[in-house]
């Protein structure tokens, strides 16, 4: 069931962005290989959105965009409405390479920069292992706790650096998604009116405030004190063999991931099945005004062509492009992260594996609580971008008037 | 709320901290397995110390509300209704040359500073008024009725909202 849900999502995400990025580059390009006369609408929808864009404050926008690195590297060096324009041109897929490119220089960099702490706490807890096995056997069972004791507190300190950096980045990137909500929405929601998509603004915007207010500060105040709570329970837990603390650190680690559940389906159920609903209902009373009109009279022709019409058009161009955009700067935001999180993760995980055989039993099994612990903080960055991906994919999908 | 959470944490990282020093420096003997056991038992209670506060007490959940509002750009809808009434008229007065009757002068009045775009009034200016020979009428009250025709098939304006200027 639970496999089911996520194949569901994820099919769905991969689907929304992609109709709607379709949608968006492919409009322009087919009225420019067709006759002179769409050749002649397509120069007026370019007029128009240009007349638009120059009516629309983007400031808060290019201030975000400035001030982030991944999404400068993103948008190659553009500003964001030069970013804009561009894609409503329909160059929006022009440089993918540069993206893998970006992608796998990151990759290497941060395996490069963990690679020195994961080689000292594999020595010294491989060294603490064997004076373990190597101290003679009269000076009895406390110089081992003491030996424990010591390797452990390094290992401790080593990691500890690396973890407390990781909260804090991800404690910045969920408040930097949160600032680039608070400056999408609006224009979002403006478009979207612009469009006459009145019922869906009705749901939407409420939707997004529940996101950027309620459920970001659940995110905050709740989730990220419970991953704490219990990295801080798992240091304590391996201090000795006689308490031992992992079933309820599985509990955190359980109600962590149920919060989180519940919120993602609670919030993706409702929004979408609203948006779908009211955007069809938009959709509808647009397409009807459209119909009444073609049917009154005969004279009027091809309804597209019709100045009003290329005013709506241009909107519902801009309204698509800035999600798009938006989208592009929430992957610059996040990529970073994400990907460092995940190294991070992944070499604890061959910390634990290389210091189980040799070394200490319990680091290994620290060290392991902890990449799971890491685990969470990636579901919770993945899950509001997640969410802001879906809603704002909901938007480009709904009140379309082409 | 959070001081007494991380509080909590910190007596149940302390008390294991300092049930491990206790069996670091105890010497071994006899004694030491009743240590331990009490131990643990001090670790049980502190872990379930809060949940006796939490039975009893009242969450208000009404309390917590959503209190982001967005702010549409209203400036640029305001302008977007000025293009719109534009481009309406110049479609209208097409139509109606097409129709046959040239030098017609239609204005909407909209409601500028509204976010939807909503009608309030056509006025239809048909003091030059110039008929070609294609039309179908040369009677004006016809040729009202025509254009009254043309601006409801562009809009869905009641008739009482069409003025007409003779």
């Amino acid at each position: 069931m639970k496999k089911l849900l996520l194949f569901l999502t994820i099919a769905f995400l991969l689907l929304t962005p992609a109709i709607s990025f379709f949608n968006v580059s492919s409009q322009p390009t087919i009225s420019i290989s067709a006759s002179s006369e769409e050749e002649d609408l397509a120069d007026k929808i370019d007029e128009n959105v240009e007349d638009q864009l120059g009516d629309l404050d983007f400031s808060e926008l290019e201030d975000i965009l400035n001030n982030s690195e991944g999404g400068q590297d993103l948008f190659g060096g553009m500003s964001f409405l030069e970013k804009l324009a561009s894609i409503i041109n329909g160059d929006f897929a022009e440089d993918s390479s540069s993206v893998w490119e970006a992608l796998l220089n990151l990759i290497f960099d941060n395996l490069l920069a963990f690679l020195p702490i994961i080689a000292t706490v594999i020595a010294v807890s491989i060294l603490g292992g064997m004076i373990q096995n190597l101290k003679p056997n009269l000076s009895g069972k406390s110089i081992g706790s003491v030996i424990h004791f010591i390797t452990y507190g390094v290992v401790i300190i080593l990691i500890f650096t690396i973890v407390m950096r990781m909260v804090s980045i991800s404690a910045n990137t969920i408040n930097s998604i949160k600032t680039q909500m608070d400056a999408v929405f609006p224009i979002l929601l403006t478009m979207l009116t612009a469009v006459g998509g009145t019922v869906s603004v009705s749901v939407y915007q409420p939707a997004m405030a529940l996101l950027s207010s309620l459920i970001i500060s659940i995110f905050t105040m709740v989730l990220m004190p419970l991953f704490l709570i219990s990295t801080v329970l798992s240091l304590v837990s391996n201090l000795s063999n006689n308490v031992k603390l992992d079933k309820f650190i599985g509990f955190l680690n359980s109600l962590f991931k149920w919060i989180v559940g519940i919120v993602f389906t609670i919030f993706i159920g409702f929004s979408a099945i609203q948006g779908i609903t009211a955007g069809s209902i938009d959709g509808l009373s647009i397409k009807t005004a459209k119909f009444a009109i073609k049917s009154y009279v005969p004279i009027v022709g091809s309804y597209i062509s019709d100045g009003f019409y290329i005013v709506l058009a241009s909107s519902s161009l801009i309204k698509n492009a800035v999600g798009a955009a938006g989208l592009l700067l929430l992957v610059g935001t996040i990529l970073s992260p994400i990907i460092e999180l995940i190294i991070f993760m992944l070499a604890l995980k061959l910390m634990a594996g290389i210091i189980e055989p040799l070394g200490d039993g319990k680091i290994a099994s620290f060290v392991n609580t902890l990449s799971k612990n890491m685990t969470l903080l990636i579901s919770m960055l993945a899950a509001v971008s997640f969410m802001y991906v879906l809603l704002t994919g909901l938007v480009m999908c709904s009140a379309n008037i082409l | 709320m959070f001081s007494s959470v991380s509080s909590w944490v910190l007596s149940i990282a302390g008390i294991i901290a300092i049930s491990v020093i206790v069996e670091l420096i105890l010497p071994e003997g006899s004694l030491n397995k009743y240590i331990r056991s009490i131990f643990s038992f001090i670790i049980v209670l502190v872990i379930i110390a809060p949940l006796p506060s939490l039975v009893g007490k009242n969450f208000d959940f009404s309390q917590i509300s959503v209190e982001e509002n967005y702010t549409l750009q209203e400036d640029y809808l305001f302008q977007l209704n000025v293009y719109k009434t534009e481009a309406l008229q110049n479609e209208i007065v097409d139509d109606v040359k097409n129709a046959g009757y040239e030098n017609v002068q239609v204005s909407i009045s909209c409601e500028n500073y509204s976010t939807t775009f909503v009608i309030k009034a056509v006025y239809v200016e048909l003091k030059n008024l110039v008929i070609l020979d294609k039309a179908e009428h040369t009677n004006i009250i016809d040729i009202e009725e025509e254009i009254l025709l043309i601006i409801q098939a562009h809009t869905n304006v009641d008739k009482g909202k069409v003025y007409f200027e003779r």
